[in-house]
């Protein structure tokens, strides 16, 4: 028994997040680093020292501190976000929003919106709402009917596009979903749910990767519209209600996560607003949702 | 409030217009506010400052079908809202 070199202790981490190297240092607890790879499974992450120095310097850095009160986690311009976290999920968040503050701000036309993404031919189609509004649940319906989604909680929005018009980017998150499912989800989504079963943290389970399910981070579709849940057990049939500019405009602004800067955050909204058709859905439960949903989504 | 005082639009607010209505950013702490259409012509009514009756006044003349205290109500509302947000603030009363 001897003393161990400070950098054999825990895990350097290196990975790729929309078009940015991101390291995070020091080198990290592995419990921190485990609870990372299983939020966050659809990214490349390097994986030896040996990759990490022949390859190219980080354009991102996001530190993790140890303190007395928990772990301390600093953004790339070295400022804190929020208070020490106990637990490893706490500062992998917190990692997370790091990374998505870095990319925001080094990209002028880019935004964040509240927002699962379910892949149809023509494009993407976004199911955006706050939290507890229903992405997840249908994020679970739509991958156990085969198709393939831009997560199911956040999404970035690139204005501009690469052809000048919106597109979705994938975060490469993991699907979450609240457990006990309700009782109207059928069986299928039940044996679906245990095939993928990941990580436990409290009533969230988080879901294993799904190569065919899920989109890996920085894959681009052009955004075709942004669906608005609401979920209303008296909703009776699934609705789809067009929105005006400038309710889609009050929609957005409650959907976006608030990243770089309020000023610009409108400009870009309201281009969005401009060039994406935005719709109410009304909608019983998930399963009568995600039926709606797809139906919509896939008629031309 | 004083029915009086000029109010005066915080000259750094950012205004956005979609379909006539208006989208305000508090230059400080970056939140964003939407006005509709009322709200907004009273936003742009006080690009001049004006006082609390004069831009009942205003609005009176301009719907007559819509009682008085009704638009003074409306009027007094967005202004408490406006002046809490600090996207305006009063000039030195008179009354």
């Amino acid at each position: 028994m001897g003393v161990v070199p400070l950098e054999r202790r825990g895990s350097r981490i290196r990975l790729h997040f929309c078009d940015q190297i991101v390291d995070v240092t020091p080198r990290v607890a592995s419990d921190l680093a485990d609870t990372l790879r299983s939020l966050l499974p659809g990214c490349r992450y390097l994986r030896a020292d040996r990759d990490i120095t022949q390859n190219d310097a980080p354009t991102v850095t996001v530190e993790v501190q140890e303190t007395s009160h928990g772990l301390l986690v600093r953004d790339h311009d070295g400022q804190p976000l929020e208070e020490p976290q106990e637990e490893p999920i706490g500062a992998a968040f917190l990692v997370i929003e790091a990374m998505m503050n870095a990319v925001q701000r080094s990209a002028g036309d880019l935004l964040v919106l509240h927002a699962g993404g379910l892949e149809t031919e023509r494009g993407l189609i976004a199911f955006a709402g706050a939290t507890h509004a229903g992405k997840s649940s249908l994020g679970l319906h739509f991958t156990a009917q085969g198709r393939r989604i831009f997560g199911d909680d956040r999404i970035f929005v690139d204005i501009a596009g690469r052809g000048g018009e919106p597109e979705a980017i994938a975060l490469g998150l993991a699907q979450k979903i609240r457990e006990p499912l309700p009782k109207s989800f059928s069986d299928n989504i039940h044996a679906h749910l245990a095939a993928r079963s990941g990580m436990r943290y409290w009533e969230n389970h988080f879901l294993a990767w799904s190569a065919d399910g899920q989109a890996v981070n920085g894959t681009r579709a052009p955004l075709r519209a942004v669906l608005l849940l609401e979920r209303d057990a008296e909703a009776g049939p699934a609705r789809f209600t067009p929105l005006s500019r400038v309710e889609a405009t009050q929609a957005l602004v409650a959907l976006a996560s608030d990243l770089a800067g309020s000023r610009e955050m409108l400009a870009k909204i309201v281009r969005l607003a401009d060039h994406v058709p935005l719709f109410r859905v009304s909608y019983t439960d998930s399963p009568a949702g995600a039926e709606a949903i797809l139906h919509w989504a896939d008629t031309p | 409030m004083s029915k009086t005082a000029p109010i005066v639009r915080r000259a750094d607010v950012q205004m956005t217009e979609v379909e006539g209505e208006l989208f305000l950013v508090n230059p400080v702490d970056g939140e964003i506010f939407h006005l509709d259409l009322v709200g907004s012509a009273i936003w742009r009514m006080l690009e001049t400052p004006i006082s609390r009756t004069e831009a009942v006044d205003t609005l009176a003349m301009a719907f007559p079908q819509i009682q008085r205290d009704q638009i003074a109500g409306d009027v007094d509302q967005l202004l408490d809202d406006l002046l809490a947000a600090g996207l305006v603030s009063l000039r030195d009363a008179v009354d």
